[in-house]
This record gives C-alpha cells, structure tokens and sequence, in this order.
C-alpha cells in the first residue's frame, strides 16, 4: 500500500482492516448515528453488523496514534432471505432501523435489538453475551427492476429507494412506527436512478441517474415533484453528498469528475420559485476510472472519494471558498468558476475544493463505497470488490 | 433473427497455448470459442473478435492501473439486438477464467461505427452495478452459459 499525502499537513493512516471469508464484493456501509455499530451490505447477500471493540480489560494506550483497531462482526443476518446482491443497506438516523436495497426488486427494513449503542465502550465479552438481533419488519414491494440505493429522511419518517426501473419510490413509516407504506412515486429520470441521498434538514430528495443528471424534489401539498435538474456531468452520476447545511452538493460520476454545486440564494421577491442549483466548481480527470462514491463529512467538512481505479482521495474546502465568503461577495464566484474549468497551472490553488490526499491501492479492487463516521470526522470507512473494509484514521499535523 | 445469413470465416484449430503465451493470446483463446446467441457459430468465425480486437496496455507511464485490457467487438449486423449479450458473454469468460492480473482493469467496447447504438451499448458493458446484476441474473446467466458451453467444433479445419 503506498500512501501520497499531496497536502502535507494531512496523513491518513489505515486503522482497521475486516474481512469476510467470502471475498464477495461488499457494495455499500452505514453508520448507526452514535457511530458504535457499522453495517455492511453486498454480495454474498448477508447484512453485517461491526463493532470496534476494546477487549476487557485492556486499557486503551494513550499514544494509540499507530495502534489498530480492532473490530468484530457481531451479526450475520440474512442467510436464506436474500437471494440477490444487497446493494445497499442504510441505517434510520431516528429509530433502530435499517433499510436494504436489493438487485431482487425489494426493499427491506430490519429492526435492531441492541446494547451496542448505548454504551461508549462495548468489550467483547459484553458484547457476545448479548448480540445484537435484526428481524425483518418489512418487505417493500414495488420497483420493476434491481433497486440500487435507499435512503431514510433527516426526521427517520420517510424513506427513499431507487432503482434499475427508472424511478424513485418514497415509503412512510406507518403510525405504529413499525411499518413503512409506499407513499408516492417520482418520475422523471429517463434511465436507471443509481443513488438517492437526503438534505440534512429538510425533506429535499436528491437523485443521481445513469442519464447523467441530478434531480432535487420536493413536497408541496402532499404532491412530489422535481424542482430542478443539474447537468453538468457528461456520463453516469454514481453518487451525491449535501454539505453540513445543505446549501451545497458534491456529485461524482463515471466521466471521473468531481462536482460541487451551490444552491442559488433565493431573493425575497421570488417566493413561490424553487431555488436552483448552480455550480461551484469541476475537478475533471479525479480518479483514472469511474468514480463511485463520495461522502462530505458534516463533522470536519472533508470530502471522501472512491473509485474504479483502486483509490480513495480526500479534498478540503479552501478558506477563501467557504460558503459565507461566496455569499456575501457573490462577483468572486465567477472567476473561480473560470479558473475551474482552465488547465492554468495555477488552476489547482484558486480552486475553493482541492485534493489534499490521495491513497493509492486502498483497496485491492474498486472502491464501491466510502462513508465518514458521523461523530468523528478524522475517521471514514470505505468497501470494495475485494470484499474487504478498511477503517481509515486522518490526522493533521 | 436479426442477421439470417451472417458471413462465416473459416478458423484455424485452437492452439496449445506455450506458458510463455502474451495475455492478448490467453485472452484471444478464451473469448474465440464463444458461441453467437444467434448462430451455431463462434465469436471468431463470425468476425465479431480476432486476435486485433485485444490490446493490452501496461506499465502506463504515470498511471495507477497496473495493466488495461482493451477489448473491442463488432457486431455481426448494425442492428443486432444481442449485441449487449455477446459483451456479457466476453465479460462472464474473462472473470470465470480468472484471466485479469492483481490490479488490471478491463475496457470492453463495441467497436465504434459498426452499431446503430454502439455508444449505448458500450455505457452498458461499463456500467459495473448493471453488468453485476446481469451475470448475477439467473435467466440471463443461462443465456450465457449456453454462449459459453464450447462451439461445435464441426466448422473447425
């Protein structure tokens, strides 16, 4: 593994490597919110649940800047059930839930009975003696064609999935908070919808198709509808992250661009028009492959990428390119947005997101899929076709 | 039948390949045999691959793929509704015989004019969720299968 921190302050370090005996790519990660528990989805058609655990009485080292973590599969659940890759698998941020998109048209939600997340530092022993059990709560019908990605609401109450079929279905949880019930289905993507991703906050939907757009919809008056379109991406958009506040948008895409978009301030004259999306600035020629996976921490405000050729890169936002600077002198965005799109060797400094870090061969096989811990912004867990997570720790110095 | 009457080649017998064979050659015996899913013919006699379609790129300069497997096919006819299956079966061959080293990575296309939609075809084949889910499909990994079982060897000479 050759790790090319291009930023020098920023290093990453591997801190944990999990492995499963099947070697089957694993397709995508979700952390429970406090953190304490990671699960994985992929194809050998199994839900992983994975806790970092201290051993009993160990004492955690003080200096434990080189040390591994080490981390357990408490769970396995799913054999016999799913008789097709489990794309992709999504924790509800509210209620112990988990959601699961499958290649076999369902979507799934399971419920978790466990102690894990109420304690800070689970041991092993603690663990075993009480593992965590999932039950199948439901099996959402409804897609045509392999559902690729599901997605709960900031509230927990909605949940989004999206598929081969060309649509994207929202699904309530029923009033006993024990069901979900299809509510409505949104159409306009004219080919397949790879991933579906929340605001943080709002109940804004966003949607990244294999017809090389991205959708934003929203509610009005119990009616779904799209409220605006971004092109900017010349082939598929495999995946979107919303910043801390959701004013901004990173997508990635097969064209191995890298995107960020900003919400257009809507002036108070225009109440009654939704507000649009315009770009911030495009990093082309990012990763040597498609581009699959992007996660923006809300936490430390890196932004994660992984792709087809093997590698994971950070970026960092520039001081200058910081939301409030952009907002209150809007004229400067213009230049940058030059700049962005010119091979001037300078180009990389005036762009307000750059490349900070690189890891070569972070996997060995594409990087499927790439999440930050939602409590610690320095760690982010990435997957791939190698079957294997690695658990990756960033420090600055 | 999109193309009744396709052009047939005659093709010579499949070779022992020696240990020191390059991995265009490896590559090129694996996929020449595979049958049309049309024509009780293989790949090679119909012209859809020869030995030409294969490239292998390595030690790129500058690059952080190890190797690069180019594969290009041309469809029989402009119009040939298979044309998404015969990449498949090209892509089902390479991974079931293992043939990409640690760290290479395959390109496969239809070769660029010889398809009303050979763009969209070659989005699909590169498209790795939607390859996935078809050779993971069981119904279409049956059409495959049956590609792959080995041709007739009768129109060999």
């Amino acid at each position: 593994m050759r790790n090319e921190p291009l930023g020098k302050a920023l290093q990453v370090r591997k801190k944990a490597t999990l492995t499963v005996d099947t070697k089957k790519p694993i397709w995508s990660l979700s952390w429970c919110p406090s953190a304490q528990v990671l699960a994985s989805g992929g194809s050998d058609c199994l839900i992983r649940l994975w806790v970092p655990i201290r051993e009993a009485g160990k004492q955690a080292v003080q200096s434990d800047n080189q040390q591994l973590e080490e981390w357990h599969c408490v769970a396995t659940f799913g054999s016999d059930m799913f008789p097709r890759t489990l794309r992709c698998v999504s924790f509800n941020p509210k209620l112990p839930f988990l959601a699961c998109g499958s290649f076999d048209s369902y979507v799934y939600t399971i419920r978790l009975n466990s102690s894990c997340e109420e304690r800070s530092e689970p041991n092993l022993s603690e663990i075993l003696a009480a593992p965590p059990k999932l039950q199948l709560t439901s099996t959402l019908e409804g897609h045509e064609s392999e559902v690729k990605c599901v997605a709960f609401s900031s509230s927990g109450s909605l949940l989004a999935s999206c598929s081969r079929d060309r649509t994207v279905w929202l699904w309530e949880l029923g009033i006993d908070k024990d069901d979900f019930e299809s509510s409505s289905l949104l159409e306009g993507h004219t080919q397949d919808v790879k991933y579906v991703v929340w605001h943080p906050n709002k109940e804004l939907l966003c949607s990244c198709s294999y017809d090389n757009t991205i959708r934003m919809w929203v509610e009005d008056d119990y009616d779904w509808y799209c409220c605006s379109v971004l092109s900017g991406h010349s082939s598929t958009v495999w995946a979107a992250a919303f910043d801390k506040f959701g004013e901004r948008i990173v997508t990635v895409s097969d064209d191995r661009s890298v995107i960020f978009w900003r919400q257009v301030p809507r002036r108070t004259e225009e109440i009654g028009q939704d507000p649009s999306w315009e770009t911030i600035c495009v990093l082309k020629e990012q990763h040597e492959g498609p581009i699959y996976t992007v996660d923006w921490s809300h936490q430390s405000g890196l932004i994660v990428t992984g792709g087809g050729d093997d590698a994971i890169q950070i970026y960092q936002e520039q001081p200058f390119g910081k939301t409030e600077t952009l907002e209150s002198t809007k004229e400067q965005l213009l230049p940058s947005r030059d700049i962005a799109c010119s091979d001037s060797e300078d180009s990389s400094r005036s762009e307000p997101f750059t490349l900070v870090a690189t890891i070569l061969n972070a996997h060995e096989g594409e990087v499927n899929c790439v999440k930050w811990n939602p409590q610690d912004g320095y760690v982010f867990a990435s997957c791939g076709d190698d079957g294997v997570i690695n658990i990756w720790q960033i420090s600055i110095n | 039948m999109d193309n009744p009457n396709p052009q047939v080649r005659c093709t010579e017998r499949r070779k022992e390949l020696s240990s020191s064979a390059s991995l265009e050659e490896k590559i090129f015996e694996a996929i020449r045999d595979i049958r049309d899913p049309e024509h009780p013919y293989s790949l090679e006699q119909l012209s859809v691959v020869d030995p030409q379609s294969i490239a292998v790129i390595q030690d790129l300069k500058g690059s952080r793929l190890k190797g690069l497997v180019k594969i290009e096919f041309t469809p029989t006819v402009p119009h040939c509704s298979l044309a998404s299956l015969i990449g498949l079966c090209v892509i089902a061959r390479i991974r079931d015989e293992n043939l990409l080293p640690p760290g290479y990575k395959l390109d496969i296309r239809v070769c660029e004019g010889t398809h009303e939609s050979d763009r969209e075809i070659t989005k699909q084949l590169r498209d790795k969720e939607r390859v996935f889910a078809a050779l993971e499909n069981k119904k279409l990994r049956q059409l495959i299968d049956d590609c792959l079982s080995t041709c007739k060897p009768v129109n060999h000479k």
